[in-house]
């Protein structure tokens, strides 16, 4: 694997290109990067979605995908993603390679999706008034305000997400880059045509390619579709600083809904960063707490207590802090916090073995090595480890995971304090639970 | 000895190798140049069998039995568990239970040969107690309630109990809470004798691997005798819908739909029944894909949210199409989707939009060899079949319009049609 970066435009538009033969379908991304703002974020979120309905030469997304199935049903998505204080919005094309080509068919399959891409985000379809399509605009928004109030079909998710809220709110962490309904339902169609100009002119772009197309080929085709300006004053800085607070109390919070399993998320600072010398130790530490089905948790509180189906604990380096998720019955609310808190405690107090260390290690490594086997994981790497600020691959992780020590689990473990808890409670339950 | 066969594709330019093992074991061994080997030991054994037959012997089982024993494996007799083994390894372990099979999976970037050795020993070394399977009583009771609480979930099992009147295939596969209180360790003992047999499993590997080295690792590790594959009672099933609309209650953001057409025409020969199912597939995706007008129409309407997904899928007992998603107005939508067959079946189906699904198709299924949990899987499922992964841009070759043209007169009759809806309303 031949992995090269270069600045396509100065301090705008970078490419990285990763060229190998190994993948039959290749990967073009591009990623907009935008400090998180509480308007300006939904705006660009919804802004986006309603260009992807059509286009000048594509009015309808009819026409946008009849183009995209004729390039051997090509995918053009877009997403956005929320590392700490950032937004990233990501428009990600999968495309078949050239030499799988039906014969006779001489199509530059990537080329031709760019050019559909690019003219998508350049030359969105406006009115005589120069303005997005209302209609578009009122069905996006529709469309929107549906998904958040969707959010509470995924029980597990909805809860994951409340106590975030709870706990970084007044941050820019906390910060939805999808918005609320209210915020939805007041943008018009004159802001978010004004966003387009604002949105190119501000967010820097980060764009990815991994497949079999050499570097000066897919810069080539970089520069001919989406040829941006030089930019210098761009207040985008790839650093990050993890969620502080001056509460002292834990924040308890609880919510009921008309379910039959009742979810439990606990958060936890422990102030520590991508970027912080304490990552790995604190990427070691999780594992052992919660990371996998070897860990404390998931061997005392699903395995040996029989209290649930899953309890798992998740770090997540872009705000320095740890998620403990686990569905359970009411009735075992206590009892599942009690036994989550004493987990804790033992990892605390240097409570684990050697052979604990090792495992977990192996499977944070394991992890690692399997990044190159997928084109969407080798960019997901890549760009996580840009917006942080680090520059270590893959084989230089790994080196730093082997050499994590007991004593540096141990002082990680010690940052990890109580900030949150947030329960997802089943209407009705209480009563009929103790048999 | 046993015999290795190779399948090579000029069109993927890779092979894999068929092992008819002494056994009775069906082995499949595809390496690829990948940091992770992805096997897949599976069974034909699943949420579906509740009466069979074993020497002359009636058997009746708990609903939920297939899933239970997927859990219940995990046990291994030194007291450790599968888990711990494969952590220790750095390798990752999973087990899936669907309607007609249980699969055991792993995937490794190291110790490749320890975890398959791991994998047929915990799958077919069975070790229950009766402590062990009350322990595990709690653990699946929250699974079970987790999958109560999924709307999704409810949707589409609504669509199966809509469509089916016996066919076991529209219960829950985990089972209910009051099932699975039938269970016990003899219970489980049973289905492992019956079932876990070598002949009734296929063991596919992809990955750092040789051929040879995956029948060294089966012949030391695997000790199981081969008996004869119980029979797995069918049901009668009418070719109608039982019930026509099936709606449940549940908290939820808006309402969610599943559409259902059952189907009951489901070819004996493998083959034939792939290329129907494929056949149906690219005639879903002329009428209903993101770059049709029915599609468009339904965003511009707002009476479909995006996220529509439809598909055709079959096996030798049971055959439907499902459309599901999210709409404000589901027996609206219901009514479009029929006015959009009717429409086709009366201006008839565009060969425009049939060669360029057919390219869909095709792309699709390269991209299905870009990692070694696809091609893994793919070749157990082709395996169960008695198919070769390779032979699949045949069969959509040998699929040309007038034979979409049959299918759409053929499946879509008025009586087929099952709408599921879960809404916060009754």
């Amino acid at each position: 694997m031949n992995k090269i970066s270069k600045d396509i435009t100065s301090g705008k538009l970078r490419l990285h290109v990763t060229q190998t033969d190994k993948f039959k379908m290749a990967r073009f991304s591009l990623n907009f990067i935008l400090p998180k703002d509480k308007q300006r974020s939904p705006l660009t979120k919804l802004m986006l979605s309603v260009i992807m309905r059509g286009s000048k030469k594509y009015p309808t997304i009819t026409e946008i995908n009849k183009s995209l199935d004729r390039l051997y049903g090509a995918t053009v998505s877009l997403r956005s993603l929320s590392f700490g204080d950032k937004s990233v919005f990501q428009i990600s094309c999968k495309v078949l390679d050239n030499k799988y080509r039906l014969s006779g068919d001489n199509t530059d399959i990537l080329s031709e999706v760019l050019k559909i891409v690019s003219e998508i985000i350049f030359e969105p379809l406006r009115d005589e008034n120069g303005l997005l399509l209302s209609s578009y605009v009122e069905s996006e928004r529709k469309i929107a305000i549906d998904a958040i109030r969707s959010q509470i079909n995924d029980q597990r998710a909805y809860a994951s997400k409340q106590c975030d809220r709870l706990m970084l709110k007044d941050t820019p962490y906390g910060i939805s880059t999808s918005g609320d309904v209210d915020i939805l339902s007041k943008f018009t169609a004159e802001q978010l045509t004004e966003n387009i100009e604002w949105f190119l002119n501000n967010a820097r772009l980060e764009c990815y390619y991994v497949g079999c197309e050499s570097a000066s080929r897919i810069e080539e085709i970089t520069r001919t579709c989406f040829n941006l300006p030089d930019a210098s004053n761009l207040e985008i800085e790839y650093k990050e600083k993890a969620f502080e607070t001056c509460r002292n109390d834990v924040q308890y919070a609880c919510e009921s809904m008309d379910i039959a399993q009742s979810r439990l998320e606990i958060g936890y600072r422990c102030g520590t960063v991508l970027s912080d010398k304490e990552y790995y130790a604190m990427t070691v530490f999780n594992e052992i707490f919660g990371g996998s089905s070897a860990s404390k948790l998931f061997m005392n509180v699903r395995e040996r207590k029989s209290l649930c189906y899953y309890c798992y604990s998740s770090y997540h380096s872009a705000t320095g802090i740890i998620k403990v998720g686990c569905g359970i019955k009411p009735s075992n609310k206590d009892v599942a916090m009690e036994e989550i808190a004493h987990q804790l405690a033992l990892v605390q107090s240097s409570d684990f073995t050697d052979d604990d260390i090792t495992v977990a290690k192996r499977s944070i490594i394991s992890g690692l090595k399997q990044i190159k086997d997928s084109p969407a994981a080798i960019e997901m790497f890549m760009l996580r480890r840009l917006i942080g600020g680090v520059t270590d691959n893959e084989s230089a992780s790994i080196e730093k995971i082997n050499a994590v020590t007991r004593e540096d689990i141990l002082a990680a473990a010690q940052r990890v304090s109580l900030d949150t808890v947030y329960f997802l409670i089943g209407n009705g339950e209480e009563e009929t639970e103790d048999e | 000895m046993s015999d290795i066969k190779t399948f090579r594709s000029n069109l993927i330019g890779e092979q894999y190798y068929k092992i008819e093992h002494g056994s009775g074991l069906r082995i499949y061994v595809y390496p690829k140049d990948m940091s992770t080997t992805y096997g897949v030991l599976s069974v034909n054994f699943g949420g579906n069998v509740t009466d069979y037959e074993k020497n002359g012997a009636k058997i009746r089982l708990p609903q939920g039995c297939a899933h239970f024993l997927e859990h219940k494996l995990f046990d291994n007799p030194d007291g450790t568990g599968a888990d711990d083994v494969f952590s220790a390894l750095g390798a990752y372990v999973n087990a899936y239970t669907s309607n007609d099979r249980t699969a055991y999976i792993f995937s490794a970037t190291d110790h490749v040969c320890e975890c398959l050795e791991h994998l047929i020993y915990f799958v077919t070394n069975p070790y229950f107690t009766k402590k062990t399977v009350d322990k595990e009583m709690g653990i699946i009771a929250e699974e079970i309630r987790g999958c109560v609480d999924d709307p999704y979930d409810r949707c589409y099992l609504g669509m199966l109990e809509g469509m089916y009147f016996n066919d076991p295939v529209k219960n829950e596969i985990c089972g209910s809470e009051e099932s699975i209180s039938d269970i016990t360790a003899e219970t489980l003992y049973q289905c492992c004798e019956d079932f876990y047999i070598p002949s009734n499993m296929v063991l596919s590997v992809c990955g750092n691997i040789s051929p040879q080295t995956v029948v060294d690792i089966v012949d030391k590790t695997l000790q199981t005798k081969d008996s004869c594959i119980p029979k797995i009672n069918g049901f009668d099933e009418p070719p109608e819908v039982k019930c026509a609309l099936v709606k449940k209650k549940m908290q939820i953001g808006k309402p969610l739909f599943c559409i259902g057409v059952k189907d009951c025409n489901i070819p004996s020969d493998t083959r034939e029944r792939y290329k129907r199912n494929e056949a149906i597939n690219i005639l879903l995706h002329m009428m209903f894909s993101e770059a049709g007008e029915f599609y468009l129409e339904m965003i511009e309407s707002g009476i479909l949210s995006p996220g529509f997904d439809f598909g055709y899928s079959s096996n030798s007992r049971t055959a439907y199409v499902m459309m599901s998603g999210e709409s404000d107005d589901p027996q609206k939508l219901l009514e479009k989707v029929k006015e959009r067959i009717s429409q086709c079946l009366k201006n008839g189906l565009d060969e425009q939009d049939f060669d360029r699904e057919k390219k869909c198709m095709y792309a699709s299924y390269i991209s299905d060899f870009d990692t070694t949990e696809d091609i893994a899987f793919s070749m157990n499922s082709y395996a169960w079949e008695g198919l070769d992964l390779f032979d699949y841009p045949s069969i959509i070759d040998s699929i040309d319009l007038s034979y979409v043209e049959m299918l759409l007169v053929e499946i879509f009759k008025d009586e087929y049609f099952t709408l599921s809806v879960i809404d916060n309303r009754e």
